[in-house]
């Protein structure tokens, strides 16, 4: 569990970042958590109370966001770039 | 900013691309992160329902001491070497992996094997918990230093994925679980 939150919070480092690419690079970080989670759920090591803190960091693994700023960011790029 | 990654936000721009400036640092970071097994058929797909492959591994990190007690046939394991050698060829390091002298259950020869990122994972567990941890650019060449920092990013989660799943295997040491009962108790 304790592997989990520490990865958790290593996709958070780059959660601001505003490219496409770094919220791509957050899903690959999570698919590694959920497989680890996943794992965990089929062996039913989870305690209720690990089961709510495991809630509660998925709801914020959250990504359109991050992700709508990035095509953003890049959108406004490459325009300024075709513009100049 | 994690320690480990700081050298990736050093570097200069030179006529023949980019060179680094804190070279001995972009090098340790090579030296750990570089072998750990992107394969699917080893690090499963949970969406496919397909487990981490604990024998697999146990065979890649062990350098196939159960090889060929069934564990792993012989195009597979065929298949295990060429990728240790990609990875040697790719980046021009291949780890070392501590093993035991006493034969040990699959998860507990990965976790063995996998003693040789405790370092480095506690080095970014106490980094990532501090207040205003952030990876910082610190150069005007954002491209290149975002996918140095995103590769090395997605192989710490990956080692952090082989040791929690390790973890809770049934033979595996537990003390991922152990430790985290002892916070919340």
């Amino acid at each position: 569990m304790a592997d989990i939150l520490d990865a958790y919070r290593l996709t958070a480092q780059i959660e601001k970042e505003p490219f496409i690419i770094s919220g791509l690079t957050r899903a690959s970080m999570q698919q590694s958590i959920h497989q680890t989670i996943w794992e965990s759920l089929r062996k039913r090591v989870f305690t209720a109370a690990q089961l709510k803190l495991l809630q509660e960091g998925l709801h914020k693994a959250y990504l359109t966001d991050q992700l709508i700023i990035g095509i953003n960011t890049e959108q406004y790029h490459w325009t300024i770039n075709a513009v100049t | 900013m994690h320690p480990l990654l700081r050298p990736l936000t050093k570097f200069e721009a030179t006529t023949n691309g980019f060179r680094w400036l804190d070279e001995e640092g972009v090098n340790r970071l090579k030296s750990v992160l570089t072998d750990i097994p992107l394969a699917r058929a080893l690090l499963g797909d949970w969406r496919q329902a397909r487990a981490v492959s604990i024998e697999g591994l146990q065979v890649y990190y062990c350098g196939g001491t159960n090889y060929p007690s069934g564990a792993i046939d012989d195009k597979h394991w065929k298949w295990y070497q060429n990728e240790r050698e990609a990875h040697r060829e790719y980046t021009g390091y291949l780890a070392e992996f501590p093993k035991s002298k006493d034969p040990q259950s699959p998860p507990e020869d990965v976790l063995t094997a996998l003693s040789i990122y405790d370092e480095v994972l506690a080095e970014m567990s106490e980094a990532s918990q501090r207040p205003r941890s952030a990876f910082v650019r610190e150069t005007p060449h954002v491209g290149t230093m975002v996918f140095a920092h995103h590769h090395a990013l997605v192989r710490v989660s990956h080692a952090y994925r082989l040791r929690a799943v390790a973890n809770i295997h049934p033979e595996g040491s537990r003390k991922d679980w152990q430790i985290f009962s002892m916070h919340t108790a």
